[in-house]
């Protein structure tokens, strides 16, 4: 089993992502809904704003950098 | 004429008694070595008041080596596995011996668990009686007429279902911890040669699991965005801010629609309502209560407020801390109380008043068939308390006070400002009667508002209107109150214990703070725990161990079957623990590297700019400074002092004043930041002369005051 990408934690089978920043991902993508229908904003400006926003979670800030740097989902 | 030997269990605790049992209240104390009995007449007996300090035996395993499984023990004296200990010898000595020449055993210590079984085993240890003849007096404070009443009334026998209890939870409670931190201790050694004690036991797993779970909530929380009208109205010169009626907007579109609808516009008055409410007065204190209100008021520690209640309960000035109850029974003399305390020139006038009611306590749910709620007990104290004993004494005694009095009053007044079919709210509160509140005094506290000048049908402008974008906030961290109150209400550990548990995570590394915040050894005990043997983190299976020792109270099981079943899941957890002990090493030993490199890992070297900059500690003093990882390859001799007192944590960020890493130090003043430059950084200059400043008055004081006393 690979490392996960961001941590060095063991990823989970099928994931580049360990078993928490899987979670992390999962959320994620699952709060992106609500912020289009909050705001009607794109995939990486959410991101970028997830990043200065307080209360963001370590796990989720560190997806969200993650993904910046990839340039990809 | 008898004589008789009385086992309190704690030397205040003997003083008191001996004090209120001597029919001349000149009890003589004789000093034995590095111990003390005091000996008193009553009805024609001597009386030899011992004590005890807390367990004065502790449980040792039988078979020797530092391993696991360990399931059989004994019951030896404190001082053989203690070694800090070694003042039970002296006392464990005198009692054995003056006990060769006693007719007959009282036990008078604490009426709770652990003081049944100190009574138990000093009975049975030091003094050699066969405690079935032993007799027992039970009370719930230490004032005179209480002591007198439970001596004269005392039980023929000891309660022995509550030995029962209390020697089954100590017994799976040593069974547990040693068994698993040993399984654990042994699977980092094993893996990397490091004997360092990595704990668990039978209520830390689920209470790290608990915050271990808030801590990943946290780490996993994606902010929503919201947004709130904050609108201004202006009416007769007097602007007031204006609540609108949907408190949370979802949509931006839709706010900015309120807004724009409403900007520059005036609304009407169309409502104003009044309602009424009673608040009954609070329910009396038991320990969590105390504990909790203590630690809203004052920021103290649970385990603090305990201490300090123990103070007070040994001064006889409260009544016993350690209980669940809320209600003040009906045989209390509550008149006598506060009478006692209309002595006090701080609640003379107070306690008057309700001296005037009929004295009817308003009360709680929970009842401890053992102790009434915490209660004052009357009494006035006879040396000066220290600031905090202080502080939780008028807490109790306010709180007491408080339940006598009538329930508050209060108004609140809601005005409805309309326009088409968006709504506004202006409210107002204000007490009509402070009935108990003015008893509590400063820990009931009320923000009144009042509400403008309006009435019905006044137009009123939007002087301004804006729509304010929001986050949801993550759930909040455990602080040592919520994690305790969550232990309470998931039936862990007693109300005794709750508070050591909640500390003990802190001391054992797996928590960096007060907040709970979970350290990277923490995760790593958590995480293998959770993989392996998730049943320790589990809080029910804690819980039905909990059950399974009650039924020792209620007669349905012995001590022998619930301690044979506990030895039985508790080999289980061993099995599965051996059987992965290798991975178990192995993710622990990668915690804990991370968590040292985190605690003394500060950055890279200024200096140098490659070698990075560690806390360490001199071989040689003793002594801890910040030096380079370079200077051993003779590369870098960079050093920075650092305070020798305190737990020191670096920080993620820079000094604003010299751009040097900063830290964070927590001591028993409080916590403060600095950076590892703190004694060249100009901008620390002026921190160093305040704290000489201090110390120079400190200094000052400090002769002065023991010149005073040589005076």
């Amino acid at each position: 089993m690979n490392e996960c990408a961001i941590c060095d934690r063991l990823a989970t089978p099928g994931s580049v992502y360990c078993e928490y920043h899987s979670k992390a991902y999962d959320n994620l993508r699952d709060a992106f809904e609500k912020w289009k229908e909050s705001l009607e904003i794109e995939w990486d400006k959410y991101l970028k704003q997830l990043l200065e926003t307080e209360g963001t979670g370590l796990w989720i800030q560190e997806i969200a950098e993650y993904i910046i740097q990839q340039g990809s989902i | 004429m008898s004589r008789l030997m009385v086992i309190s269990e704690k030397p205040m605790a003997a003083k008191k008694l001996a004090e209120a049992l001597d029919e001349q209240g000149k009890p003589v104390e004789i000093k034995k070595r590095k111990a003390s009995y005091y000996e008193c007449k009553r009805n024609d007996d001597t009386l030899v008041v011992v004590y005890a300090l807390g367990h004065l035996f502790e449980l040792r395993q039988i078979e020797k080596g530092w391993t696991y499984p360990r399931l059989e023990t004994e019951w030896v004296p404190k001082y053989e596995v203690v070694k800090k200990a070694q003042d039970t010898k002296y006392i464990i000595n005198l009692i054995k011996k003056l006990s060769k020449d006693v007719d007959r055993f009282i036990v008078a210590t604490d009426h709770d668990m652990e003081g049944s079984l100190i009574g138990y085993t000093t009975l049975k240890y030091a003094c050699g009686a066969d405690p079935k003849t032993a007799e027992r007096m039970f009370f719930s404070s230490l004032t005179k007429t209480d002591l007198i009443e439970a001596f004269e009334n005392r039980a023929s026998s000891l309660d022995f279902s509550m030995i029962n209890v209390g020697c089954a939870r100590h017994q799976i409670d040593w069974l547990y911890g040693i068994n698993l931190t040993r399984a654990m201790t042994l699977a980092v050694k094993d893996v990397s040669g490091w004997f360092r004690i990595v704990s668990t036991g039978r209520v830390q797993g689920p209470t790290l699991g608990f915050v271990a779970e808030r801590e990943m909530m946290i780490n996993m929380f994606v902010p929503i965005p919201f947004w709130r009208i904050e609108a201004v109205a202006e009416h007769e010169g007097k602007s007031f801010e204006l609540e609108y009626s949907m408190k949370r907007i979802s949509k931006e579109n839709h706010a900015e629609r309120i807004v724009e609808s409403l900007e520059d516009k005036s609304l009407t008055v169309d409502t104003i309502r009044t309602t009424t409410t009673l608040q009954n007065p609070p329910v009396p204190f038991n320990l969590s209560g105390l504990q909790y209100e203590a630690y809203r008021h004052f920021k103290f520690k649970p385990s603090r407020t305990l201490a300090l209640a123990q103070k007070l309960y040994l001064d006889a000035l409260i009544s016993y801390p350690r209980t669940s109850s809320q209600r003040i029974p009906e045989t209390l003399d509550v008149k006598t109380i506060i009478e006692g305390l209309r002595k006090n020139r701080i609640y003379a006038k107070l306690s008057g008043r309700i001296l005037e009611t009929n004295l009817v306590p308003v009360q709680g749910k929970k009842d401890d068939p053992a102790h009434p709620a915490i209660h004052p007990t009357g009494l006035k104290p006879e040396r000066k308390l220290t600031p905090s004993e202080g502080k939780v004494y008028d807490l109790i005694v306010r709180r007491f006070l408080a339940l006598f009095a009538d329930s508050s009053k209060r108004e609140s007044i809601r005005a409805d400002l309309v326009r088409e079919n968006h709504r506004f709210y202006v409210r107002g509160l204000r007490v009509l009667e402070l009935g108990w509140m003015e008893y509590y005094g400063p820990y009931a506290t009320l923000e009144e508002r009042s509400l403008p000048s309006i009435s019905k049908g006044d137009t009123v402008d939007i002087a301004s209107i804006v729509a304010e974008r929001r986050h949801t906030s993550p759930p909040s961290r455990f602080n040592p109150s919520s994690l305790l109150r969550v232990l309470e209400k998931e039936n862990l550990g007693t109300k005794a214990t709750r508070s050591t548990i909640v500390e003990s995570l802190r001391s054992r590394g797996y928590t960096l703070s007060d907040r709970h915040e979970l350290s990277t050894l923490g995760y790593a005990a958590f995480e293998t725990l959770k993989c392996h043997v998730s049943k320790l983190l589990s809080a029910s299976f804690t819980r039905e161990l909990e059950l399974e020792m009650n039924c020792i109270h209620e007669g349905t099981s012995t001590r022998q079957e619930v301690l044979s079943r506990a030895k039985d899941g508790l080999l289980t957890l061993l099995e599965t623990f051996k059987a992965h002990d290798k991975e178990i090493g192995e993710a622990l030993v990668f915690g804990l590297r991370k968590y040292w490199k985190a605690k003394q890992e500060i950055g890279t070297c200024p200096s140098c700019g490659d070698g990075t900059l560690n806390i360490i500690r001199s071989p040689k003093t003793g002594k801890r400074f910040v030096g380079c990882s370079n200077y051993k390859e003779g590369l870098c001799n960079q050093t920075y002092p650092l305070p020798q007192k305190g737990d020191i944590s670096p920080l993620d960020k820079m000094c604003p004043h010299c751009g040097h890493h900063m830290i964070r130090i927590l001591s028993r003043r409080g916590v403060w930041e600095t950076c590892i430059n703190w004694s060249l950084c100009l901008g620390r200059q002026d921190d160093i002369k305040a704290l000489e400043m201090k110390r120079r008055e400190h200094r000052k004081e400090t002769s002065t005051g023991s010149e005073k006393l040589n005076e």
